[in-house]
């Protein structure tokens, strides 16, 4: 019994004899404490008598300010300033819930699926009401859990000070206006159109809802639907309607495919559906699943992409030579033999793998159609029409059913349009070949539905404030009979609504505000045609797994390929201009609609790692004829660089220039989406605006292949790169290794041959660590990573990391956990053997860790379950452990970076409610780094444990792995035999990242295999 | 038989009594500054306080002002503080080691030198501190102090924890030895005072001292004590320092030629930095008489000893470097010669290795403008030395995707500046306040005037 117990029981029993005593003597007394029963009388006595025995001072005494008192308010006053000076960050106040939403914990996160705006499933991670995070949806049966770097970033779209708040109306002066005025105005400019004057201009809308709210709208109005679409994907539509009549989009099925063609088509990063295609692509790549019937991808392109890079053949073509390429691969599968070496390898892959083979074209190059009729041509040549090349199950574009934006152009200078309703575009940005400038002015009502207050926004009669998908009700359908229902998972945050409601509401007689939840109810319960009480489960059921089938709308485009002969021979094959100009998607910008959002400004481009600007790529040979610095793998970046002035068809951009090896001689390349007008305070201005150089004749725009005149102007500009070195330097075997499906098939552990096997005398351990319970561990597998970044993103937005702008990036200090390093290989001054290799480096949670035998206070320490642990709160930022730390994936807060953003907007409302509530926002002057999503890893474990179980493989997922469309990240406890990061670690080809330094990374890596094909050439 | 034996140089020259000895060095002390003085002085103080200003406004607005980025994430603030920790060596060495081996010339030069080690020290001080992200609370969680944070204890197997450990004891050290030397000249000091005040605070500082035999014999026997508590400080402070880059795995840092490289160069950059403010007081104070040519020329010799030490060592790196077959070590010494940093690497090799060779020839030992360039050169060489070995290093590691180049912020600049400014500032307030001269020890090695009769010299 300890002491405590023991005075209890004695006190206990002394209270027990009193009450008997007096129970006895029958003098039963009140009792205040135990003490006042166990202590004697006198001693209670002497207690109570001093109990207010102490003198309070007179008042005139303490007034008197004596020695004693002076000093104990020195000492008070003192204590204040010090207690002032402690205190950091002024208190806020936090409300509970006065009524808590049922089965919501406050703390516990809930998970909605939904539908990205992008048609690709999500799940929305909420936090106290708030979405704070966006993942893919594994469940859905197209991107089967992938998200791309745009759909992560758009959590920042959602909260981003700078959005459209309200409705507005404008004209020389902006000025706010309500829903109901907005809406009888717009309403009554339509019923007073005249016929034919009311135009839709949309982007492609891939929601079957807002499709059927549009439809009875044109109905109502009569009105005509035209749709904008730069898409490099978009002649595919125009060349089916060339050969059937038909505007089909076919799905390509990667998965299915031994041999794919890509002519100037970054399936991988631009063109189509790309987390699609990245999910379908990659599941042929498994070789450490055992598949070693791999694909192989032969790409021909202009510049370099990360479809290039993926390839395991590349050639780089100017964009005029693409048809010509096509028409030999054509002649080449035809029978007769390939001159060009360089066709010559493909056209025997292709002839091999008739059927199960994919040509695939794009861009909007000379001759775009013809293009497209080619690529199909050849498709049908091969026989992969309706096995690889599925016209059953087609993608959805939404641009099958609108008539040209040209016509809209012609039809509005003739004074034909009355109102013109735009969404989801920005003409004025995108499109200045179109000239709207000069049309928008004979349009008396232009109503724009937008996010932002971009370019066409500012020029428009209404400005309408358009909700996020995560406030909105709607639908997608990514392909055809795959659908996802998109669930609003708050409130709209500002006075918005989604384009369908609004198009809704104009659709009634009085404009009375609709719920659109109804209306995509209704759609469905018509659509899938089920009784009530069925639809309801239906409507549950695909809210809680967020996707599913209906039946495909067939097409069988007849397509008369005499017709496609006849296109092509009548097409001329092109003279190599001197110069030719490519105009590119960029996969970060995309048309430019996120230039606002600083997620996607700071990503660094995949290929040059550039951020915060467009650039003039040209290849090291074009560099030297026009006066630039003779460049290599070493010193391809420069923090300042010499700016190019790009002359196509009259116009005129400058922008600094990037000699950028593999890209083809004599091309050179920007990319769109930059140099944005009016996009607010971090995209306005970024880069400049390439589209001015297109060019559009008969209805047709063109983006490439046009004869550039380029030239120095002797300026230089700021070129914030995050990668600056791009040369391995010969540590291939420590570092990234790579080799061919020959070699490997001969031996697992080719990739490792003719690397030094040296053990370098290490001053670390070589005792095994024990970890009890778990050892997480990660393992990368190169040879499906396509290096699209959306890892990158997702991490960013999980794990609350700072942007910190152009000016820091150049200097070395962007913030990301998780990058992609690129190496290349080859001759930089021949494009045709140029190589390159992603390799996503984060922090490895080396077992020996060299960071954290260096911190001097601790703040680095390694957990017991195998994670390198960062302590923010202990850290006092000596940066030792970064500079020891050889994979260099320490990051450090020289500035508060954590409030950059908002100083740079001014304005921070409501980005705040962004952050993960459950990751800490550094503060400045601290180091951080990659923890494995520790955050996940606990309240997994906390789960588990709950339930008495073990976490198993699988369960927790970090962000980076979730988002990975291409499924090269593999996560786990390593201390499980049998879990996916453990049998990868285990396999003979899985290398670790600088082996030699004894460091003992828990990250394993998979070689980059390229398929070279059975004959090593 | 006479043995015709080398004529030794006097360490005092001219023909002195022990009055004059007082009389001479208690002037600077005694007269109001002269015009010269004050304009050195505020310049100093004028670049001190601008650079205290930004070391203000950098705390405030963050480390970033600093060009430190990743990779290399020690600039300036460790490369200056390495330099100064390496000036502050000569001190030491002059005062406690030449004391034990007796080399008796040390008796005009080991004060200022001293002083030097000291205000070095201060100055190196100032470095770690403002490097490092939150010196707010890094000036007392480097410390193993008792806490309510878990306890939360320092990490003993980290180098800089040792730096903390090598640099304060040795600051301690240096203060107290220097001090103790002071005491029987601040006593001659109060002695002569005539304004009260002045001969208050000099009696406080004086700790009584009476200079009775007693008096003398312990304190001598506590000069032994501490010189021998100094000296293997010399040693161990920079050997400590050398251990933030040799027990990092970085390479050209993870090398165990680090210590002795240190220490060498760090006596090498010491004494080069005590022949420059010796040239410049024994001008300005009129010491010439007391540091002789003879005196700056034992110290030219320590220099090209040490100049050439440095050197060796420069070439043992490059050796070890190939012949240990590390890819990573022969990559980073090729890139230290031949790399973007080969305009650092061969001003430190001109400086440090080719600038002292002069100093073989004794007409080039004792010709006083050359040394005074060469000291310079040598201080310059110096901190590129640093500036090679921390920068080259992290700026092309492991992986080449993270190399980067690095250059030094306006704001790096300011405070460099302001470290020399701070540095100048107490020496000068040093020369004015204190016998830049051992006097005590000077009238020792003094010819015996009872038996010359105070008047010739013998």
């Amino acid at each position: 019994m300890s002491t405590a117990e023991n005075d209890l029981q004695k006190n206990w029993e002394a209270l027990r004899s009193a009450q008997h005593k007096e129970l006895s003597e029958g003098s039963r007394t009140l009792w205040r404490t135990l003490s006042d029963v166990t202590s004697s009388k006198e001693d209670l006595a002497a207690e109570r008598s001093q109990e207010f025995s102490h003198q309070l001072p007179a008042e005139e005494d303490a007034q008197r300010f004596n020695r004693r008192r002076f000093l104990q308010m020195m000492g008070a006053s003192g204590a204040l300033i010090g207690a002032a000076g402690c205190q950091r960050r002024p208190v806020d106040h936090l409300v509970p819930y006065v009524h808590k939403p049922e089965g919501l914990t406050y703390g516990t996160p809930m998970w909605y699926s939904s539908s990205a705006a992008n048609g690709v499933g999500v799940l929305i991670k909420t936090r106290e009401g708030k979405p704070i995070k966006f993942e893919g949806n594994p469940d859905h049966p197209v991107t089967q859990g992938g998200l791309d770097a745009h759909s992560q970033a758009s959590l920042l779209d959602l909260y981003h000070p700078e959005r459209l708040k309200t409705p507005m109306t404008g004209g020389a002066e902006l000025k706010e206006t309500s829903w109901r005025e907005a809406d009888t105005q717009i309403l009554q400019a339509l019923k007073n159109a005249k016929p034919g004057g009311v135009r839709l201009l949309t982007g492609g809308s891939i929601s079957p809802t807002l499709n059927s709210v549009i439809q009875d709208f044109m109905t109502t109005y009569r009105a005509k639907h035209h749709g904008l679409n730069t898409s490099s994907d978009a002649a595919i539509l125009a060349a089916t309607d060339r050969l059937s009549g038909q505007r089909v989009r076919p799905t390509y099925r990667f998965e299915r495919a031994d041999v794919i063609v890509s002519v100037d088509a970054d399936f991988l990063g631009t063109w189509g559906s790309t987390v699609e295609n990245t999910k379908s692509f990659s599941k042929r790549r498994k070789i450490h699943q055992g598949d070693t019937n791999v694909n192989r991808l032969f790409v021909f392109e202009s510049w370099m992409t990360n479809t290039g890079i993926a390839a395991d053949h590349r050639f780089a073509i100017s964009p005029t030579q693409q048809l010509s390429v096509l028409k030999a691969l054509i002649a080449g599968v035809q029978g007769s033999t390939a001159a060009d070496p360089m066709v010559a390898e493909a056209v025997r892959a292709l002839r091999a793998a008739r059927g199960k083979s994919i040509v695939v074209a794009g861009g909007h190059g000379p001759d775009a159609i013809e293009v497209q009729v080619a690529a199909l041509l050849l498709n049908s040549l091969l026989g992969n029409l309706g096995s690889t090349v599925d016209f059953d199950t087609p993608s959805i574009t939404g641009f099958e059913n609108t008539a040209d934006v040209a016509d809209l152009v012609a039809d509005m200078n003739a004074g034909k349009v009355d109102v013109l309703i735009i969404h989801g575009v920005n003409p004025m940005y995108s499109a200045p070949y179109l000239k709207f400038e000069a049309a928008f002015s004979k349009v008396p009502t232009v109503v724009t539905v937008t996010s932002d207050l971009n370019e066409t926004a500012i020029n428009s009669k209404f400005i309408l404030a358009e909700s996020h998908f995560a406030e909105c009700w709607g639908d997608s359908e990514i392909r055809s009979g795959v659908i996802s229902i998109q669930q609003p998972v708050i409130e709209p945050i500002f006075q918005t609504r989604s384009f369908g409601e609004c198009i809704a509401t104009w659709t009634t007689p009085t404009a009375v505000a609709i719920d659109y939840r109804e209306v995509v109810q209704n759609y469905w319960r018509r659509s899938v045609a089920s009784g009530v009480a069925g639809f309801d489960n239906w409507w549950m059921d695909q809210l809680k797994v967020g996707a599913t089938k209906r039946a495909a709308s067939k097409k069988s485009p007849a397509f008369r390929w005499a017709a496609a002969n006849e296109i092509l021979n009548s097409t001329k094959a092109r003279a190599k201009e001197d110069l030719e100009i490519v105009l590119y998607t960029s996969p970060n910008m995309g048309d430019g609609a996120q230039a606002n959002n600083a997620y996607m400004q700071e990503l660094p481009d995949p290929i040059t790692k550039v951020s915060w600007t467009n650039f003039v790529a040209v290849s090291p040979a074009t560099g030297e004829k026009l006066g630039l610095e003779r460049k290599t793998f070493q010193n391809m970046s420069e923090s300042h660089a010499s700016v190019l002035s790009v002359k196509v068809n009259g116009a005129t951009v400058e922008l600094p220039a990037f000699v950028q090896p593999g890209i083809a001689d004599n091309v050179v390349a920007i990319a769109l989406g930059y140099g944005r007008t009016s996009a607010g305070t971090l995209g306005t201005k970024v880069g400049a605006n390439a589209s001015i150089l297109a060019s559009f004749e008969k209805g047709r725009l063109q983006l490439s292949g046009q004869r550039a005149e380029v030239k120095k102007t002797g300026g230089k500009a700021l070129l914030a790169s995050t990668q600056k070195h791009f040369d391995l330097e010969g540590r291939d075997y420590d570092i990234l290794q790579t080799t061919t499906l020959a070699s490997f098939l001969k031996n697992p552990k080719a990739a490792k041959e003719g690397g030094h096997a040296v053990k370098l005398m290490s001053m670390y351990s070589d005792k095994e660590f024990v970890y009890p319970e778990h050892k997480w561990g990660m393992a990368i597998d190169l040879n499906s990573c396509t290096g699209c970044q959306a890892c990158v993103v997702a991490c960013y937005t999980e794990n609350n990391v700072s942007v910190v702008g152009a000016e820091e990036i150049a200097m070395g200090r962007h913030m990301a956990w998780l990058r992609l390093d690129l190496y290349y290989s080859g001759d930089p001054s021949k494009p045709e053997t140029v190589e390159a290799n992603y390799e996503p480096m984060l922090c490895q949670h080396c077992d020996n860790a060299p960071c954290e035998t260096v911190c001097p206070v601790l703040a680095t320490v390694h957990s017991t379950d195998g994670l390198n642990a960062m302590a923010y709160n202990r850290c006092v930022g000596t940066r030792y452990c970064s500079n020891n730390c050889p994979y260099k994936v320490r990051r450090f807060n020289f500035f508060q970076y954590s409030d950059q953003l908002a100083r740079k907007l001014d304005i921070t409302d409501p980005m705040p409610m962004m952050a993960n509530p459950e990751v800490t926002i550094r503060t400045r002057g601290i180091m951080e780094k990659c923890t494995f999503c520790v955050q996940r890893l606990q309240r997994a474990k906390d789960d588990f444990k709950d339930r008495g179980l073990r976490v198993a493989d699988g369960a927790v997922k970090t962000a980076c792995q979730q988002s990975c469309a291409a499924d090269a990240i593999a996560f786990g406890d390593l201390n499980d035999p049998k879990s996916e990061v453990s049998q990868l670690a285990a396999k003979a080809q899985a290398f670790k990242v600088l082996d030699v330094l004894n460091t003992r990374p828990n990250v394993s890596y998979l070689p980059r295999i390229r398929n070279k094909g059975a004959v090593e050439s | 038989m006479s043995v015709p034996a080398l004529k030794e140089e006097a360490l005092v020259q001219g023909t002195k009594t022990y009055a004059d000895v007082s009389n001479e060095v208690c002037l600077p002390l005694e007269s109001f500054p002269t015009k010269k003085w004050w304009v050195v002085f505020l310049l100093s103080l004028t670049v001190m306080t601008s650079g205290f200003a930004m070391i203000g406004y950098m705390i405030y607005a963050g480390t970033g002002l600093s060009g430190i980025q990743q990779p290399v994430g020690w600039g300036m603030m460790i490369i200056t503080f390495v330099f100064w920790i390496g000036i502050g060596h000569a001190g030491t060495l002059i005062s406690a080691i030449l004391f034990l081996f007796r080399q008796k010339w040390r008796t005009a030069i080991n004060r200022s030198a001293e002083a030097m080690t000291i205000f070095a020290v201060m100055c190196a001080g100032v470095f770690p501190l403002i490097h490092t992200g939150r010196p707010w609370y890094s000036f007392y969680w480097l410390f193993p102090y008792p806490n309510t944070m878990g306890p939360l204890w320092v990490n003993f197997r980290s180098p800089l924890l040792w730096d903390v450990f090598a640099v304060s004891t040795y600051f301690t050290i240096s203060a107290v030895f220097w001090y103790t030397g002071l005491v029987p000249d601040i006593a001659t000091v109060r002695d002569r005072c005539v304004n009260p005040i002045r001969k208050k605070i000099y009696t406080i500082l004086s700790l009584g001292w009476r200079g009775s035999s007693r008096g003398w014999s312990h304190y001598e026997i506590a000069y032994w004590i501490l010189a021998g508590l100094s000296t293997p400080l010399v040693l161990s402070v920079h050997t400590i320092v050398s251990f933030d880059f040799a027990v990092s795995i970085i390479p050209g840092w993870h090398t165990t030629i680090f210590p002795p490289y240190f220490v060498a160069g760090a006596i090498f950059s010491g004494f080069a930095m005590v022949v420059t403010l010796l040239v410049i007081a024994r001008e300005v104070f009129n010491l010439k008489e007391y540091i002789t040519i003879g005196h700056l020329d034992s110290m030219n010799k320590i220099i090209v000893a040490t100049g050439m030490l440095v050197g060796l060592a420069y070439g043992t790196e490059f050796f070890i470097a190939w012949y240990s077959g590390v890819p990573y070590e022969r990559f980073i010494f090729v890139q230290r010669a031949l790399g973007p940093y080969a305009w650092a690497y061969w001003t430190m090799i001109t400086c440090n290795v080719i600038s002292p060779q002069f100093f073989w020839f004794k007409s080039l030992r004792r010709n006083i403008p050359l040394m005074f360039v060469l000291s310079i050169f040598v201080n310059i060489g110096m901190w590129f030395e640093r500036f090679v070995i921390v920068v080259t290093s992290l700026a092309n590691d492991y992986l080449p995707s993270s190399w980067n180049y690095f250059r030094l912020s306006l704001w790096d600049y300011g405070v460099l500046l302001g470290s020399f400014g701070m540095f100048f500032t107490l020496f000068l307030l040093f020369c004015r306040l204190l016998p830049t001269i051992s006097m005590a020890e000077v009238k020792a090695i003094m010819p015996d005037q009872s038996k010359t009769g105070g008047h010739h010299h013998g």
